[in-house]
């Protein structure tokens, strides 16, 4: 008789998701898909409001990658204004923009995956945790806390505050960096480079240590997307966008802003989360990835020195072909964390980030604007549409979770296939699942705009819909 | 002795702003300014009293928290307990918080011991909210019992 398995919901991920496993007669996994069941509908409450409110109410979607919205927000408001903000302005957002990109990725490897990698999938889930991290390795726990407080500390001085700062707004910034917070901030770039060198060779060393489990898991082709240089090096504030196929041919480079001539959202009738794919290839066959993997596949190359060196041996993995292995999102999360860094302190050395050459303003002078950038967790637009007071009239937010939706699915059925077995559900086996959906660091929040709690439930169904066994932790 | 009071919560949904009032009421008898909307009190730390306010918990505030001996947490609840005010002593918690983004006060206080060698005795102080909607005035009974924590808490510290 064929069963359902419901992983619901999944643990250490923002937001509220279940996974539910079919499996049939023979024990078999015959299919298995990640269900997002949360709705809050921020595109349609945010209707009526003045634009420049957006980089204020947007960040609000979200704990954990508040700036991405933020800066997003404001990049549509600048084109809403017809303005492009001073040279100083920009930097300034991209410097807090790498503030959250390394708090938020270091907490993503260290603090939320890390417990599966370094503790292992089948270790008691009683110590596999952040806890049970932090005793078995102390000193690289401190170290991803002092990477966190660094990110976050970037933030909090240029907008304030450490989470929802008060920073972009139309046309620029609101405050200019001082050269005390320029020098507190440099102070500890040197360490924290070298932190995340530590962590890399953590990766690296585990990479080397779980190389079967790295080639047999949720391993599938897909297409990449990414923001680019112009020479193609991984961008993370502001660049064309670049969309490469299985083969790492290039399918597309375009301004952000045209996305609605390349990507196209479907709505599948069993989850909340829609499904961006390109509009040329069709669904499913135009389906992608974004985030770290996803960025570093779609790039040939990073800006600053040590991440390209990282970059060089992230390319060997596959003789510079596409790296497909969910896994790997860990190691090019932490490459590009690294570039983070380093990014940070050019910003800092650039003789401009001082500069009070901050605004640019202007009336509204287009009725739709759009804000393109790679938020920690992949591409994610803004895209409002005013009338000629400025009030919103539309709003369209394709959030980077969403466009990892169709992957974590693929990923979800392929570790099911790989490790579930229908007649012995182990614990490992579920964590493997939930694993294959942390790797993309889904922020369901963001994704649906909704938040959730999250125990693990596992309901193991008949054919009938009656519940044969259920494994639950958290609740 | 070192005390640190640390209010959480969303002072844009009204009574969930209570942490926010409790510290900025103490900060009144301090002869320190308010902290504002931009401000969580990082930079004015060093008193043998500080206060900060944050949205939420996150794990890099457990190397603060090793730097006092005593600490204590204001937060509003919704009705979960039967008083007012609710005061709960805290120890250190290994039990993670089922929502990754936010760690709660006795894991808080467990990684400070165990990263940073120190846990401070602490307190949770949950006052009851009544009113969560968008605004930041509180409703007169969360505001009166505001008044009452910021008088208990002031004693103490005279103690």
């Amino acid at each position: 008789m064929a069963q359902k398995i419901v992983i619901e919901p999944v643990t250490r991920i923002e937001g509220h998701a279940k996974v539910a496993v079919y499996i049939n007669d023979s024990g078999t996994v015959e299919r298995a898909l990640l269900q997002v069941n949360e709705f809050r509908g921020f595109e349609k409450f945010c209707e009526g409001r003045l634009f420049f409110e957006m980089p204020q109410i947007t960040e609000r979607i979200c704990g954990i990658c508040p700036v991405s919205h933020h800066l997003a927000s404001a990049k549509a408001c600048d084109a809403i204004l017809g303005v492009e903000p001073p040279r100083p302005a920009s930097l300034l957002r991209e410097l807090m923009h790498m503030g959250q990109v390394i708090q938020s990725h270091s907490m993503q490897v260290f603090e939320l995956a890390g417990p599966d990698l370094l503790l292992g999938f089948d270790a008691d889930p009683a110590v596999r945790n952040v806890v049970g991290l932090y005793q078995a390795n102390p000193d690289l726990t401190v170290k991803a806390i002092s990477l966190r407080k660094f990110g976050q500390e970037i933030i909090a001085r240029l907008g304030g505050r450490r989470v929802h700062p008060n920073f972009a707004v139309p046309g620029g910034v609101n405050s200019a960096l001082t050269p005390q917070d320029r020098d507190a901030i440099l102070a500890n770039v040197e360490t924290m480079m070298s932190y995340v060198q530590d962590g890399i060779a953590v990766i690296k060393s585990w990479m080397e240590a779980h190389q079967s489990e790295l080639e047999k898991f949720a391993v599938f082709s897909s297409g990449y997307l990414g923001m680019v240089s112009p020479d193609n090096a991984v961008e993370l504030y502001d660049g064309e966008l670049r969309l490469v196929d299985a083969q790492r041919r290039q399918l597309e480079r375009f301004n952000g802003k045209d996305y609605l001539m390349y990507i196209s959202e479907r709505v599948e009738p069993w989850t909340y989360l829609k499904f961006p794919y390109y509009k040329k290839l069709g669904w499913p066959a135009g389906t992608y990835r974004v985030g770290p993997l996803g960025r570093l596949n779609t790039a040939d190359k990073m800006a600053t020195p040590l991440a390209q060196k990282e970059y060089e041996t992230f390319q060997q993995l596959r003789n510079g072909q596409v790296v497909e292995g969910t896994l790997y999102y860990h190691y090019a999360r932490l490459i590009e964390d690294l570039y983070a860094v380093e990014r940070t302190r050019e910003l800092l050395e650039d003789p401009d980030i001082l500069s009070t050459d901050i605004l640019q303003t202007g009336p509204v002078t287009n009725r739709e604007g759009v804000g393109v950038i790679e938020a920690p967790r992949g591409t994610l637009w803004h895209h409002y549409w005013v009338n000629e007071n400025g009030q919103l009239e539309r709003v369209n937010l394709i959030v980077a979770t969403g466009n990892n939706n169709y992957a974590m699915t693929r990923a979800v059925d392929s570790v099911a296939k790989t490790y579930v077995d229908g007649k012995n559900v182990t614990e490992g086996a579920l964590n493997r699942i939930e694993a294959a959906i942390r790797a993309y660091d889904p922020c369901l929040s963001c994704s649906t705009h909704a938040v959730g709690q999250m125990p693990l439930e596992v309901v193991v169904y008949d054919g009938h819909g009656n519940e044969v066994n259920r494994i639950s932790r958290g609740v | 002795m070192k005390i640190l009071i640390i209010g959480y919560g969303n002072p844009s949904r009204r009574d969930d702003g209570v942490g926010l009032a409790v510290v900025n009421g103490l900060r009144r008898r301090l002869g320190l300014p308010f902290l504002q909307d931009n401000d969580d009190g990082f930079a004015d730390l060093g008193h043998d009293v500080d206060t900060l306010f944050v949205q939420q918990m996150m794990p890099e505030l457990a190397e603060t928290l090793a730097c006092y001996d005593v600490v204590y947490f204001v937060d509003a609840h919704v009705g979960v307990y039967p008083e007012l005010i609710r005061r709960t002593p805290l120890m250190p918690d290994p039990e993670r918080a089922v929502v990754s983004h936010h760690v709660k006060p006795g894991e808080l206080l467990d990684i400070a011991r165990r990263l940073y060698g120190r846990a401070p005795a602490a307190e949770l102080i949950s006052i009851r909210g009544f009113d969560f909607n968008f605004g930041e005035q509180l409703s007169p009974s969360t505001a009166k019992a505001v008044a009452q924590v910021v008088d208990e808490l002031w004693q103490r510290m005279q103690g």
